[in-house]
């Protein structure tokens, strides 16, 4: 079960490096090409948003295990171990309950796009907005893998290194 | 009284916002108020794109935008961006008020849209810091902002340009900052984003005929009454009408306008523009495999 | 609905939900509860509010950013800014600010500021005789200095809001400013260090290390280069200057300090990848919630009324500057702007307030709730690298927050030192 757990995070992240890398080599040579044999590639643009869209919704349940989404812990910081405890708790459920309502409203909305085509690689809709529910039911799982720590002591990353690596970087 | 929420992406001076008030003073007139319109000028509910999605959901109940984006939804609207397919505003006004335009809008209800009348943003011209345009061979690897749209970037490269896909929050500063040449789009845009702030040559080349569209959410559709929707009909073609009205406005004004600005224009004589046709032929035959060779020589045949 | 959403988010974020999916909810619950809009609405909105090519920009310069300190550039403007300062009183404080400055031209947001090379001088300073609540709190202070130099995540999330400006435009305009807060923290330091007489016993380094250090901080300086200089010389668009900042990145690292090597690299991006990801599902929620406001008319209602009330440019900005200090009390300032910036950028514009000029008093005037409580994420980002109680950071704040404000208060007043920049370079 461990080692299924690692296999999954560590799959999970070289999803993330590939995508950002991609991102980063295709706009890159999309200019350099442009210097270099005054041609763009007309997909170049197109294709790097739609992986950034990816990246952030595939990457949105590895950051949540790794204590990346700023919260507020006010709250927190007055009360009692137990109440502590049980404020956890409130807020797992209201997350699960929130990341399985994406689920379900991203695959009507990725249902309703079918038909529309992206304007430069004529790719269907469907494959951009996928994201969407692929990304949330990916927050599930790392949430439901996380839950037992987070809820005892709030803590988020086990074993796997600083459990503030990436804290709060996100918000300016 | 019923809310109407009308979205479109440019001001409301603009011809857009002209053709939105029109619209709303016709329902209104023909409904005893029942009707209340509210705007939503300058994207401020998004992107052509999202504003369209919206109309699908039932979140907005009308629009206005250009077709750039509308063959991401029905690929047939693309037919009408081929270049140097109208010979003029009277030419591709007969072809989309005519029974091809009229299929056209028709094929929006599979797209659950309902399409109701044809607008315009007037001919698409090209502005650039580089050089007057007055051969095919003055665009020879020229750095030009175009759209994200598979016809046009064909036609540019057929023409020897180096056609640049480039975001439009973008293209100002690139235009400024000399990343990019130039750009192309109607005059009624040329004016209203003041781009001879940033450009030194117009050339009227009206390679590409920009058309726009009137829409309204089908679900808000599918609740009116007959009378009401005879109402926002007409409202949609009077318009669409007032939309025409501004840019034959615009192509005799905006030209005097950018020229008091200090650009240097210069008109394409009508065989210039044969020059620049032939020079596209090889992208005609990628035309004629995505639309059909049939639907396109319909258009040309229109008087 | 619009009651709903503010009172929705309100209790969410106090329980601790992450701001991002607080957002969210409390969009979903403003429409169930308050509309007959469909649910789906919110996903569309939040694939809106990500689907932007400027948007690129984001991830590409955090990654930029995190090459170059992963390629130990942090320890070298470090070294570079101490030897010019580090003797006298206060000098460690004064490197802080230095480095924060430098590193301002790096990276693109307050929080990497803060979390990387902050606490490494926090440790620095701590070392050398100060309170550690008060590097931590001059730390804080002086990280305000990133977004507002170029390259900034927030000046492109604002330039999306407000069409009036570009990210290009905007990058020339902080420069000014981001060096004028500096030389407030410099300033406050000073003050209080003479107060407290923080002495340093650090020697004089000698000419030709001194020289050693200079020649090794300059690649790292080059970065800031290359970005204002790609995009005033037209070489590239903003977007595209964040890409060549991650190949200059990567080149520096790796040729220049040979300090990475390629079994860092995916580390160093899966870190970049995810901070983005945190970043950019922010603005996708934030778009949502400011889709409520738009469709309720709050922006359009609020415009009218202001412009209504006949102010003069200067009252409205001085209005303005009060409600962004309340709000940025609770708000970080990406939310902040894309939720403010659509409602009040139009009547600046229509008072003639110059575009660039407003900009920069809401960013800078944002970028300071980052520093205050009860919501202020470079409280908690110095409070748990530097282990220390974020009372005792706050308590220490006063005199740096003064310095921060009078130079807001300058921003405000004298236009000039926002557009002057921009002007001359062409926009
Ligand atoms: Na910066
Ligand atoms: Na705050």
């Amino acid at each position: 079960m461990r080692r299924l757990e690692r296999l999954f995070v560590a799959l999970n992240g070289a999803v993330v490096i590939a995508m950002l890398s991609s991102m980063a080599l295709i706009v890159g040579a999309n200019v350099a090409l442009r210097y270099t044999t005054n041609h763009s590639l007309p997909w170049a643009d197109e294709a790097a948003r739609y992986l950034m869209i990816w990246m952030t919704f595939v990457g949105a349940g590895l950051a949540l295990r790794w204590g990346g989404h700023v919260a507020i812990t006010n709250l927190h910081d007055v009360l009692s171990t137990r109440s502590q405890q049980i404020l956890r708790v409130v807020i797992v459920l209201i997350l699960l309950i929130f990341f399985a309502f994406m689920v379900h409203v991203g695959l009507q909305y990725m249902d309703r796009a079918r038909f529309q085509k992206t304007p430069a690689m004529r790719l269907s809709f469907l494959y951009v907005y996928a994201a969407m529910p692929v990304g949330f039911s990916l927050l599930i799982v790392h949430l439901l893998l996380i839950v037992g720590p987070f809820i005892r002591a709030g803590q988020y990353k086990q074993e796997e290194g600083d459990v503030n690596a990436i804290s709060g970087a996100a918000n300016g | 009284q019923t809310e109407v929420k009308i979205a479109y992406a440019l001001a409301p001076d603009s011809h857009y916002g002209v053709a939105a008030q029109k619209w709303q003073d016709t329902v209104e007139a023909e409904t005893d108020g029942k009707f209340t319109f509210r705007h939503f000028p300058s994207s401020a509910l998004g992107g052509e794109r999202e504003v369209i999605e919206g109309l699908q959901l039932g979140t907005v109940e009308a629009t206005i935008v250009s077709t750039g984006t509308l063959s991401n939804f029905v690929p047939d609207t693309g037919v009408t961006d081929i270049p140097f397919l109208f010979r003029s505003l009277e030419h591709a006004r007969h072809v989309l008020d005519g029974p091809i335009g009229q299929e056209i809008l028709a094929k929006f209800d599979d797209a659950g849209l309902v399409a109701v009348a044809w607008g315009e943003q007037g001919f698409r011209h090209i502005t650039n810091n580089r050089n007057p345009i007055e051969t095919p061979e003055d665009l020879a690897g020229m750095k030009l902002r175009t759209m994200e749209n598979p016809v046009h970037l064909a036609a540019f490269n057929a023409l020897g340009a180096a056609p640049t896909p480039m975001a439009w929050p973008e293209v100002i500063g690139a235009l400024q900052q000399g990343t990019i040449d130039g750009q192309e789009n109607p005059l009624s845009v040329i004016v209203s984003a003041k781009l001879n702030e940033v450009q030194k040559y117009l050339t009227l080349s009206g390679h590409v005929y920009s058309p726009a569209m009137l829409l309204i959410s089908k679900p808000f559709w599918e609740g009116l009454s007959d009378e009401d929707k005879a109402a926002f009909m007409d409202g949609a073609v009077q318009g669409a009408a007032a939309m025409r009205g501004f840019v034959d406005d615009v192509e005799t004004s905006g030209v005097e306008t950018l020229k008091e600005r200090g650009m240097e224009v210069n008109t394409l004589s009508a065989e210039q523009k044969a020059a620049f046709r032939a020079s596209v032929e090889s992208a005609y035959e990628e035309y004629y495999d995505i639309y059909g060779k049939d639907l396109i020589d319909r258009i040309s045949a229109t008087e | 609905m619009v009651e709903i959403l503010f009172a929705s988010l309100f209790v969410l974020m106090v329980l601790g939900l992450p701001v991002a999916f607080a957002m969210a909810i409390s969009v979903f619950v403003a429409i169930g509860l308050g509309s007959s809009y469909p649910q789906i609405v919110v996903v569309k909105e939040m694939f809106s509010g990500l689907d932007s090519f400027p948007l690129l920009a984001v991830p590409f310069f955090i990654l930029a950013a995190e090459i170059m300190t992963g390629g130990a550039i942090t320890h070298t403007l470090l070294r570079f800014a101490s030897q010019f300062v580090g003797h006298l009183r206060g000098g460690l404080g004064y490197a802080n600010v230095i480095s924060s400055t430098m590193f301002a031209g790096i990276s693109g947001s307050a929080l990497a500021d803060a979390a990387g090379p902050g606490a490494m001088m926090i440790k620095m300073m701590e070392k050398g005789g100060y309170d550690r609540a008060y590097a931590g709190a001059l730390t804080i202070s002086s990280a305000v200095i990133g977004p507002i130099i170029p390259p900034s995540i927030v000046m492109i999330i604002y330039a999306l809001q407000d069409e009036a400006v570009s990210v290009g435009s905007l990058f020339m305009a902080g420069v000014i400013p981001g060096l004028l807060l500096g030389l407030g923290n410099l300033v406050a330091n000073g003050v209080v260090s003479w107060k407290r007489d923080y002495r340093s016993d650090a020697p004089r380094p000698d000419r030709a290390e001194m020289l050693r250090t200079t020649v090794k901080a300059l690649p790292a300086l080059g970065l800031i280069v290359l970005i204002v200089g790609g995009i005033r010389g037209g070489i590239f668009t903003p977007t595209e200057a964040s890409v060549m900042a991650v190949f200059y990145a990567l080149f520096c690292g790796m040729v220049i300090y040979r300090a990475l090597h390629w079994r860092d690299l995916p580390g160093i991006i899966l870190r970049a990848a995810l901070i983005s990801a945190a970043v950019l599902l922010i603005l996708g929620a934030a778009r949502a919630f400011a889709w409520v406001l738009v469709i309720e008319g709050l922006p359009q209602f609020l415009a009218q009324t202001i412009i209504s009330w006949d102010l003069s440019p200067i009252v409205f900005l001085l209005a303005v500057n009060l409600l962004m200090l309340i709000f940025g009390l609770f708000m970080d300032p990406l939310p902040g702007v894309m939720i403010l910036v659509p409602i009040l950028a139009p009547i600046s514009h229509a008072l003639g307030i110059a575009p660039d000029h407003f900009a920069i008093v809401v960013i800078v005037n944002l970028t300071l709730g980052l520093t205050t409580p009860p919501v202020g994420s470079l409280i908690f980002v110095v409070s748990s690298a530097a282990n220390l109680k974020p009372a005792a950071l706050v308590r220490e704040m006063p005199p740096f927050f003064l310095a921060n404000l009078i130079v807001l208060m300058l921003l405000t007043f004298v236009p000039l030192l926002s557009t002057w920049l921009p002007r001359i370079s062409g926009y």
